[in-house]
């Protein structure tokens, strides 16, 4: 029987490995992707949570991430392409004219 | 509740929806050059300025909506008084900044104006999902306007490494988020803080867990260690403009969330968390305030210094329970103005210098007065020199710390008032005491002696704004506090 438990631990595992991949990425793109895993192990542990508690607020919440990650990433891409038309690179070593 | 009032409750937000929807027609029908994008600021500080008249005249016409989720109290009140003006300002610095931009005149005051809507909506949320979408339409904005200067390689990185960092945090937020409706139930301020009444004290692992997390992600908002990293660079590489918006208004919006979450539904956890925040709070001023020591970039030496300041902000926090509260609306109040002064000072400057280097300042004295007194005036108010507005922020501030039983903090707080002022008065130094640099730029009136930056009418009576509000809110500051005070007894625990 697969219960609440199993969900939350692949969505911790999800946000781990955003999280380390955000902080060992020298990519901007990976970076990004690694951004995206953790919003959705957070939408994982939504839609788990609110079908153990029989309560719809919770899926509610996870569509409005949805909206709200597509349009960080919209304005997220064409910032990387911007740099990229620039710099001629998707680095991070690309960003070191301000200090870090 | 529905037919009579309740469509006055969201003056405000329909107001500026409506305003940027206008803005945004306008950009539409008029041919794209520096003038339309200085008529549109125009338009939007008057209609800013409307809905700050309107908001005004609504004092004590409280009530909530959507279920609970949108709240206009006391509090609501205050954060949207503030954001308007914060707003206001920036409206006339992105009005001045125009010539700086390549293309897209009007669309940056149309992103002004959203991110308005947002910090409008962020004040009255009552509900982590409104808090949520607010944030995110603020934060949005916020990095599309960092990076707005495209030329400018410094203004892109700003902004990628703005939107990394900001994505970050929003994740963080929604994974906490998701622990907090699990051991709760409800993303809903009342509803959790009327759940975890009924349940014995210990709060249980998750929720702390989720709070934890919610904490930091409102900490990277109001750059407090350890999410300060972001800050002073951020603070360098956006236009100018922006960086006065962020400085004035997306800290405000961090407290203006933190401030409702510990009334509501942190206020359990209360205890806990003004330990945490008393940590915060003395290791943001000491970072902040020692890092702007060797900064010789104006912007940048503001990023730290703004640093410190939420330091400040963390006190009240800290010592919630003790006046914290009110010390902490009023210590944003002054700080929005004394921000002002000085950004309003920079555009000013650098719409003649092209330079943000604090060497470029040299002489200003002599070439502008006014400009300098503005900037003086700013950075004694930062600083916390006695008859300024800042003075009485600081001192009602670690007061409330004092009265919570936190000597030390208290002792850090004041000695970092000394750091801030060496470093302020080495700013004055170069404007007052330092000759002027030789003009090698066009346009410097042999004549005149000195490339004085010429001011126009609006930006002198602007200047005089921050000047007057900075000596007002130090001077006679009764009717403020007890405005403060007045809030939270409006506002719904």
């Amino acid at each position: 029987m697969i219960g609440l438990h199993h969900y939350l631990v692949v969505s911790a595992i999800l946000f781990s490995v955003g999280l380390v991949g955000m902080l060992t990425r020298r990519n901007i793109l990976m970076i990004l992707l690694s951004i995206e895993l953790i919003l959705n192990s957070a939408n994982l542990s939504f839609v788990a949570f609110s079908a153990f508690l029989g309560d719809l607020s919770g899926q509610a919440v996870v569509f409005f991430t949805m909206i709200v990650a597509a349009a960080e990433v919209a304005v997220g891409l064409s910032l990387v392409i911007l740099l990229y038309r620039r710099q001629h690179t998707t680095g991070v070593k690309a960003m070191e004219t301000l200090k870090w | 509740m529905w037919p009579s009032g309740v469509l006055s409750l969201f003056g405000t937000e329909i107001g500026l929806v409506f305003l940027s929807l206008g803005c945004l027609v306008l950009d539409i029908f008029l041919p794209s050059d520096k003038k339309k994008g200085k008529l549109l600021a125009s338009v939007g500080m008057a209609g800013v300025a409307a809905l700050f008249v309107h908001l005004c005249c609504q004092w004590g016409h409280f009530g909530s909506a959507f279920g609970g989720s949108f709240s206009q109290d006391g509090l609501a009140f205050f954060f949207k008084l503030l954001f308007l003006l914060a707003g206001f300002f920036t409206l006339f610095m992105a009005g001045e900044y125009q010539h700086h931009l390549e293309r897209g005149h009007g669309e940056f005051i149309l992103l002004i104006l959203l991110g308005l809507t947002g910090l409008s909506f962020l004040a009255s949320a009552a509900d982590f999902l409104l808090l949520f979408v607010s944030i995110e339409t603020l934060t949005i904005s916020l990095y599309i306007m960092t990076a707005y200067l495209r030329g400018r390689k410094t203004s892109v990185e700003a902004g990628l490494k703005y939107l990394i960092l900001g994505a970050l945090s929003t994740a963080l937020f929604l994974y906490g988020l998701s622990f907090i409706y699990g051991s709760t139930g409800s993303t809903s301020y009342a509803e959790i803080s009327r759940k975890l009444a009924g349940q014995a004290l210990p709060l249980s692992p998750p929720f702390l867990f989720g709070v934890a997390l919610v904490v930091s992600s409102l900490g990277f908002k109001i750059a407090s260690v350890p999410f300060q990293l972001w800050t002073p660079d951020i603070y360098e590489g956006a236009p100018t403009p922006v960086t006065a918006y962020l400085a004035m208004a997306s800290k405000a919006a961090g407290f203006a969330a933190l401030t409702r979450l510990m009334l509501t539904a942190f206020g359990p956890a209360q205890e806990l968390l003004a330990l945490l925040f008393a940590i915060l709070a003395a290791l943001t001023l000491l970072y902040g305030n020692l890092g702007a020591i060797p900064q010789t970039n104006i912007k940048r030496l503001l990023g730290y210094s703004s640093i410190g300041h939420a330091g400040y902000l963390l006190v009240g926090l800290a010592a919630f329970s003790h006046a914290g509260k009110e010390a902490l609306l009023f210590y944003l109040l002054s700080y929005l103005f004394s921000t002002a002064g000085a950004f309003l000072v920079i555009v000013a400057v650098s719409s003649r210098l092209e330079t943000d280097e604090i060497s470029g300042y040299a002489g200003l004295s002599q070439k502008s007065p006014l400009l300098a007194a503005g900037m003086l005036l700013a950075l004694l108010s930062l600083a916390g020199v006695p008859p300024l507005g800042g003075f009485f922020a600081k001192f009602y501030l670690l007061w409330a710390g004092m009265r919570a039983g936190l000597l030390w903090l208290v002792v850090i707080g004041a000695l970092n008032v000394i750091t801030s002022l060496y470093y302020s008065l080495k700013i004055v130094k170069v404007m007052y005491l330092d000759p002027p640099t030789p003009p090698s730029f066009d346009g410097a009136s042999p004549s005149s002696g000195g490339a004085g930056p010429e001011l126009t009418v609006n930006q002198k009576a602007i200047q005089y704004l921050t000047i007057a509000g900075i000596l007002v809110l130090g001077i006679w500051q009764g009717p403020f506090v007890r405005f403060v005070e007045q809030v939270f007894v409006l506002t719904v625990h």
